[in-house]
């Protein structure tokens, strides 16, 4: 009779815990299956869109140039269409683009930078560091050229007062390049 | 197989669709809060104390960068984090049998 009344009672609770694991496997692969198409950036429905979009301006510009004779070329207005249509589905890129990259970092944003869309950061960031190491490089070469500009100064043993077109003239080819005549002029000068 | 098994910290609902989207990230890749936010539907407040408790445990790194009104807070899901999924989906699969198998694999393809 225990027994029984024991079975009795665990039977619920173990139906509860099971059901409690198979709500919790549920949740997992629902999350899971949304975290994939809310990250996915290649959106198989806006690819199938932007090839019926393709066909439609091959089509747009075919009717526009059809029974042409001697062929003129495609209408305004087809020219227009084809354009607008470009553009509408760069739009939509785009936007599908930003909405899967909003909020990433990391390896990911360089795939998908890698993949040729997320212009913008890009741009910017690259820009900048762009920026930087060329002006690293361009102080680095300035103080290669003082350096060697002191030397020669030293090793003449002119110091002062060399006459500074002389000096001008005998400086590497690099330091004339890089427009740094007025600097080396006036570190001469000092 | 038994109950004890499973995570306690993973198995709280909000937690486990926490840890559940940020593995479908790539290893290293990191998810801002408003982002993870929006996708979970938890409240700040909330987000914030199950991102805590994941953070302790060491499932999940945080980072803030800039300040003030542009700054900005991502997570990233360590590899003891993944580890503690994959175990928990194993324990999971232990207890309910092959039905498990579909979320495994969409979560192994975000790996």
């Amino acid at each position: 009779m225990n027994g029984t009344r024991d079975a009795n009672e665990t039977a619920p609770a173990d139906e509860g815990g099971l059901a409690l694991k198979a709500a919790a496997a549920a949740l997992l692969e629902q999350t899971g299956r949304q975290a994939q198409r809310q990250f996915e950036v290649k959106k198989p429905l806006l690819s199938l869109i932007g090839a019926a979009v393709i066909l439609v301006i091959y089509g747009v510009v075919w009717f526009s140039v059809r029974g042409q004779h001697p062929c003129g070329g495609p209408s305004l207005a087809a020219i227009a269409v084809v354009y607008a249509l470009v553009i509408v589905m760069s739009i939509a890129g785009g936007t599908v683009l930003r909405r899967a990259t909003t909020g990433l970092g990391g390896r990911a944003l360089r795939g998908e930078r890698a993949y040729g869309a997320a212009d913008r950061p890009r741009r910017v960031r690259g820009g900048h560091c762009g920026r930087t190491g060329r002006l690293a490089e361009s102080r680095r070469r300035t103080r290669l050229c003082r350096r060697r500009r002191r030397e020669r100064i030293r090793g003449t043993g002119l110091g002062v007062g060399v006459r500074r077109r002389g000096l001008l003239h005998r400086a590497p080819r690099s330091c004339r390049r890089s427009g740094l005549a007025a600097s080396s002029r006036m570190m001469v000068r000092a | 197989m038994t109950a004890d098994a499973l995570d306690p910290l993973i198995h709280v609902p909000s937690r486990l669709r926490i840890v559940v989207t940020l593995a479908a990230l790539r290893d290293g890749d990191t998810l801002s809060f408003a982002r993870l936010q929006d996708m979970i539907g938890l409240t700040p407040g909330n987000l914030i104390t199950h991102l805590r408790r994941l953070e302790d445990a060491g499932y999940l790194t945080s980072e803030k960068t800039g300040s003030g009104t542009a700054g900005r807070t991502s997570v990233a899901l360590t590899s003891r984090g993944r580890a503690a999924l994959e175990a928990y989906t194993d324990a999971l699969r232990g207890l309910l049998g092959p039905a498990m198998d579909g979320s495994v694999r969409a979560l192994r393809q975000g790996e």
